[in-house]
């Protein structure tokens, strides 16, 4: 095969590549053979191979390149908005998020107390008459029954607390388990 | 020759040579050759995948009225090469431990 053919068959099948990639292999195979002493004209070796596997060889390689700088590229891209969009939300969050995180706050810290002062004052009617029972030095019957009496009641608002309480985290768990379950689903 | 040389340990041993001195396709291929069995023309797709990494970069130098493509090693290229060096060693020590090549 004459160097003309072997440059004909190896741009005939690599054609398909960039303009500028083609003008790079014709330049450096045209050097070669030059460098070799191989006129157009000449005979081409044949420790230079086959024309069309030297184009199959660069087509892969050239395949594989692109496909990495494609992906590269695309995944740098996203990791660049999405990081530039978290900044710019945060930033414009501020006015808003700060007092609303405040508000949050303040409402979380009110329903804890809320919380104690319940706890407590139903503890406190439970120890104070049985206190009152221990230390009083004068009791009579009616005062002995009134405050055993408050006492029972408080036991009975600690019953009710804990079963409103179970319901409440009942309701809670069941909404969140259906969120959990929404976002799996889409 | 019945080990084929080609992906890594050809890029290894075009950017031993490189970094030795610059030089060009036909002088690279022609060194290769006397030491390896490469047909002349897959030079190509090695130069261009080490030079698209920047690995290798180019220069044109003018002769006898025609232009020849230089390569030279770039700062990567010699940090990868050093690398290189370091898994052949390894790789090497590897086979002569499965051979016995290094009871010799």
């Amino acid at each position: 095969m004459k160097r003309s053919e072997f440059m004909r068959v190896l741009l005939k099948y690599v054609k398909s590549l960039p303009k500028d990639e083609v003008e790079n292999i014709k330049s450096y195979y045209d050097e070669l053979f030059t460098e070799a002493g191989v006129d157009l004209d000449d005979e081409v070796p044949d420790s230079f191979g086959n024309p069309k596997r030297v184009a199959l060889e660069i087509l892969a390689e050239s395949e594989y390149l692109d496909e990495v700088e494609v992906k590269g590229e695309r995944v740098a891209k996203e990791k660049k908005t999405n990081k530039w969009l978290i900044i710019l939300l945060a930033i414009l969050a501020v006015p808003v998020g700060i007092p609303a995180a405040l508000a949050v706050l303040g409402g979380v810290v009110s329903v804890v107390l809320a919380v104690l002062a319940v706890i407590f004052g139903i503890g406190a009617m439970v120890v104070a008459p049985i206190l009152v029972l221990i230390f009083s030095e004068s009791l009579t019957v009616p005062t002995i029954v009134s405050l055993l009496g408050i006492t029972i009641i408080a036991l009975g608002f600690i019953l009710l607390v804990v079963a409103l309480g179970k319901w409440l985290i009942g309701l809670i768990s069941q909404w969140i388990s259906r969120k959990t379950l929404e976002r799996k689903v889409q | 020759m019945s080990f084929s040389i080609s992906g890594p340990l050809l890029d290894f041993c075009v950017l031993a040579l490189v970094e030795q001195e610059d030089t060009y396709g036909y002088e690279l291929t022609q060194r290769l050759i006397e030491a390896i069995d490469i047909s002349e023309s897959t030079m190509y797709p090695v130069l261009r995948r080490l030079s698209k990494n920047r690995y290798l970069e180019t220069y044109d130098k003018a002769i006898d009225g025609r232009n020849r493509r230089y390569y030279r090693i770039t700062p990567e290229g010699i940090k990868l090469l050093k690398e290189y060096e370091l898994d052949w060693e390894t790789f090497k020590s590897q086979i002569d431990q499965i051979t016995g090549g290094d009871e010799a």
